[in-house]
């Protein structure tokens, strides 16, 4: 009887910590399944969270017995392997068509990286040192691996509180941008249409591109000039012609792969103990305002631009299509777009500022990498 | 405060990078499309 008691006996081993972080988790995989936000990284991460947070848990490292998520984390996000595959399967997925076609747009993605900056003086005045504050803004760059990069970088204790926080916010953005892009915008901004032209871009101005910006990225920010290699080696492949099947598979099965496993592995960093505490709710909230202000900071921008050139207005909902939640983003937008006037269609030149801003967040984190120890 | 003052100065020298290196790879987007047209491989 009693061994049939000590089956039992783990129950009392659970906390209400544990209870919380279980709510968390079926939060997270309800976001995901009943509201269809980000399922690729909300159900892996909500199951992660409940899988980690059960008492006694084998997929966490326990004294000796190295758990399966912790030899995940350390095997492919700590050595920032996933990261570099992900980054390869989003340059192939990333289609700088409209971006080439429009080049101007890409001053929006550099508009949107202004939240980071805020946070990072933000955290400041908060009392977090400059490395772990410039960790903490990173998340407004609204880009997992490059949060996970520079957190990584300045061996941030908070990692774990980052990158929840990057990843969740990632999946959050339809719900994040509109209220903030309607308190900074009228209607009438709203329905402003924008001709957009289209096939004047050849196949080799799109072969050189990522070169080059390889080239001009690694030259100034050398510290993420992998990140910036593998995401323009991705979309080389895809721009090339001639490696159709391995664009195909870094598109899908490789990028399908590498998602699979980042979200449960990220969930591993979601334990109570650490998760429940003041400063990972700060973190929490600093990526929130990270992102708010990275949204904002890229409609103020194009209403600063229309100042300038009142014949040829920009819809300011564009600016924030800066950030690089590619492409939730840019469908938020011309989402909003649609909602104030059906016929009006901006997609393409949202999604010209969406990945543009997957450029500028990857080079906002190698010059804060670059500038911080030279200042 | 050292470290708000040190935060503000991340603040506007990486804004001017980030800006300034944009600017360049609109400029070399300009170029590209300039010396690659589409018409011409059509």
């Amino acid at each position: 009887m009693s061994e049939i008691l000590s089956l039992y006996a783990n129950f009392g081993n659970i906390t209400w910590q544990m209870a919380v972080m279980w709510l968390i988790g079926g939060v997270l995989i309800y976001l995901g399944i009943g509201k269809k936000m980000e399922p690729t990284l909300l159900v892996p991460m909500g199951f992660g969270a409940i899988l980690v947070n059960l008492p006694l848990s084998g997929a966490i490292t326990q004294g000796a017995e190295v758990g399966a998520l912790d030899l995940l984390f350390q095997g492919g996000i700590a050595n920032e392997l996933m990261l570099y595959l992900l980054f390869i399967g989003i340059g192939a997925m990333c289609d700088f068509t409209p971006l080439l076609s429009c080049p101007k747009m890409m001053l929006f993605g550099a508009a949107a990286q202004f939240g980071i900056f805020f946070t990072i003086s933000l955290a400041s005045l908060l009392g977090f040192s400059i490395q772990d504050a410039a960790s903490i803004g990173i998340i407004g760059a609204a880009d997992g691996p490059t949060s996970i990069f520079v957190g990584n970088y300045y061996g941030t204790k908070y990692i774990g509180a980052i990158i929840v926080a990057a990843y969740s916010y990632m999946a959050l953005v339809p719900i994040i941008q509109p209220p903030v892009i309607r308190l900074v915008t009228t209607k009438k901004e709203r329905m402003i249409r924008m001709p957009y032209n289209t096939n004047h871009v050849s196949k080799k101005a799109k072969i050189i591109f990522p070169i080059i910006v390889t080239i001009v990225a690694g030259i100034i920010a050398p510290k993420s000039v992998s990140l910036i290699g593998f995401l323009m080696f991705g979309n080389l492949i895809r721009e090339c012609g001639v490696l159709d099947s391995l664009s195909d598979t870094a598109q899908n099965v490789m990028s399908n792969l590498v998602t699979l496993l980042l979200g449960i592995t990220v969930a591993s960093q979601m334990r109570a103990e650490d998760f429940l505490s003041p400063q990972t709710l700060m973190i929490i909230a600093l990526g929130l305002v990270a992102f708010i202000f990275d949204t904002i900071g890229g409609v103020l921008f194009a209403k600063l631009l229309n100042l300038f050139t009142p014949n040829n207005r920009i819809n300011p909902m564009i600016g924030a299509a800066g950030i690089s939640a590619f492409p939730m983003s840019a469908r938020v937008v011309n989402q909003m777009a649609m909602d104030e006037d059906p016929t009006n269609v901006i997609l393409m030149h949202a999604v010209g500022a969406n990945v543009s801003g997957q450029i500028a967040s990857v080079l906002a984190g190698g010059i804060i990498l670059t500038l911080i120890p030279r200042l | 405060m050292t470290n708000l003052l040190f935060s503000l100065k991340v603040m506007g020298i990486g804004l001017i990078g980030i800006f300034s290196v944009t600017i360049l790879l609109i400029l070399v987007m300009m170029l590209l499309t300039k010396i690659f047209p589409a018409g011409k491989e059509n």
